[in-house]
């Protein structure tokens, strides 16, 4: 089966998951999977950005572009349906993406994550400083849940359409990733500079990447954000980014399945150990180290084992 | 076809390449030789866009390239292979070769192209036809990963002649292949020269540089201090002081 059925075959099954388990789970189990759903899709739009070779810490800021975009639109005086606006709020963080890519992607590697870090932490100051726009640190609240749900304070309901756009955006994910510009992203993200040396422009697939993973991040946050009915700069944590990281270090970037089952994991823990939350960064941690020494060793075994079973 | 014109590079207080000139025609191997450190990989990096020159200029039949990024040299039909080989390895030599053919079409920014094609027949032909060219088809189907050192540098110019380039510039393609290696890839390179590719070689190897190239360039610091035909070359004092004299020995 080729990878792109793959990774189709595994959006199906988590989009299929989450709305099977809401019909039969308890309410909390509702709220988990809801979250769950939304983050995937964090996840999944990360992962697209990190086949270029780079791993953003502005994941999570230009998220927050989504929900603002969703709290700014969806009031008057622009009135905008809740989903409407999420869509432009997907947009927006795109936008703001090929932005920031100009100066951004001329990094690489720690000076990478460095600026994008530097770039989201900005973001975030923005968000509160803006007050006139944004509310400050308090946010802007009372957001309303999408108009389109025959029952809008349904969380299962709700659930169906996080499960409905994680399927979406998975279909387009994994078209890109099995495109043309999908090989040649891979390509940049695997050697720069013989990608360039053969006619591919590197920096306009690494700018492709970044702008299309970011719209999947603001519509990642317009959800959280009428999901939640506030949206405030306390939403762009660090916690929530370290998540999404761990969750690709984790389960691995090769196929969609990877960051997902990372993140699967995480939020069992998360689940695990809900009487300690405290607990939890800690363990995270712990795990993701385990996941970086282990995942060489295992390598290294598989392509023993590979190597003998040739 | 290629032409370059008081090409120079300072680094600092250095003069890396210091006013080089020299006229590739079509079908012609252009030896590029010298002493290490004497500016051979800095020209090469000077001509594919790797570096920006400090004087002087490029030109692509007439077309001035000089400060071009390297993709878009690429693109007007120049490609370069590198002297610590890069290939792809993440996949089979064939995918590694497909990309080659890839890079030379196509735009990051038309959403048709965000859309997957499934098996590209067009593609895996043109990449398999790259791969026989240089010998290579029968390992097409084999993980690029598990090539040795020798063959991968064969498989970074199947990769560049996948773009199907009009020019193109070997930097030591025979570094680390064996004997009956380095005599089939100097056939199958001369096989280039007659499917009309100009090729400009920096190569260490004198026995094959003497039988491959119409014409050598030899650079020392940073300068040409000789440029003719092998048996001119060869006979040349100023050559044979500088390099040849050492090396004639010594051939590894």
């Amino acid at each position: 089966m080729s990878a792109f059925r793959r990774d189709l075959m595994t959006v199906c099954a988590l989009g299929a998951a989450l709305v099977v388990g809401g019909f039969v789970g308890s309410n909390y189990m509702l709220g988990v999977l809801v979250l769950f759903g939304m983050t995937s899709i964090l996840v999944l739009s990360y992962r697209t950005i990190t086949t270029m070779g780079g791993w953003s810490f502005a994941h999570i800021a230009i998220m927050g572009i989504g929900g603002y975009s969703v709290a700014i639109l969806s009031k008057p005086p622009f009135g905008l349906p809740v989903l409407v606006a999420t869509v432009a709020g997907g947009l927006f963080a795109a936008l703001f993406a090929a932005l920031l890519s100009y100066p951004v992607l001329r990094t690489r590697q720690y000076y990478f994550f460095l600026s994008t870090f530097a770039a989201g932490e900005a973001l975030r100051q923005c968000f509160i400083q803006f007050r006139e726009i944004t509310g400050g640190t308090s946010g802007i609240a009372f957001i309303e849940r999408p108009e389109i749900l025959p029952n809008p304070s349904s969380t299962l309901e709700f659930l169906c359409l996080v499960a409905a756009v994680l399927v979406l955006l998975g279909i387009f994910y994994a078209s890109l990733d099995a495109s043309d510009a999908g090989l040649k992203i891979k390509a940049v993200g695997e050697d720069e500079a013989l990608s360039s040396s053969i006619g591919i422009d590197a920096w306009a697939l690494r700018a492709l990447a970044f702008i299309l993973g970011s719209f999947g991040a603001g519509i990642a946050g317009g959800l959280f954000a009428t999901y939640n009915g506030i949206v405030s700069p306390s939403d762009i944590n660090a916690m929530l980014m370290f998540k999404v990281v761990a969750a690709c270090v984790i389960g691995g970037t090769t196929r969609f399945s990877g960051p997902i089952l990372g993140l699967l994991f995480l939020t069992l823990i998360e689940e695990i150990f809900r009487v300690v939350p405290e607990f939890v960064p800690m363990i995270w941690g712990v795990f993701v180290i385990i996941a970086i020494l282990f995942g060489q060793w295992a390598r290294g075994r598989l392509m023993v084992w590979r190597a003998k079973n040739a | 076809m290629l032409e370059i014109n008081n090409l120079s590079k300072i680094f600092g207080s250095l003069k890396a390449v210091d006013g080089v000139s020299l006229k590739l025609g079509r079908g012609e191997i252009r030896g590029l030789i010298g002493p290490n450190g004497s500016g051979k990989s800095t020209t090469m990096n000077l001509i594919s866009g790797s570096l920006q020159p400090s004087a002087g200029d490029v030109s692509l039949d007439g077309v001035r390239v000089e400060g071009f990024p390297s993709h878009r040299i690429a693109r007007l039909g120049l490609v370069r292979t590198f002297q610590l080989t890069r290939v792809y390895t993440s996949g089979t030599l064939l995918e590694a070769v497909a990309l080659g053919v890839r890079a030379a079409q196509g735009s990051a920014w038309n959403p048709k192209r965000w859309i997957p094609t499934g098996e590209n027949a067009k593609i895996n032909i043109a990449a398999f036809e790259a791969l026989e060219r240089m010998g290579l088809a029968s390992r097409a189907n084999e993980p690029a990963g598990n090539l040795p050192g020798g063959l991968r540098r064969v498989l970074s110019i199947a990769t560049a002649l996948a773009t199907r380039p009009r020019i193109l510039l070997l930097d030591e393609p025979l570094a680390g292949l064996h004997a009956t290696e380095k005599a089939e890839v100097s056939t199958r390179v001369e096989q280039l020269r007659a499917d009309g590719i100009s090729i400009l070689l920096v190569e260490h190897d004198m026995k094959s540089v003497m039988r491959l190239c119409d014409r050598i360039t030899v650079l020392n610091f940073g300068r040409v201090i000789a440029e003719g035909t092998p048996e001119e070359i060869g006979r040349h004092p100023e050559v044979i002081k500088a390099y040849l004299g050492r090396k004639r020995n010594s051939d590894a």
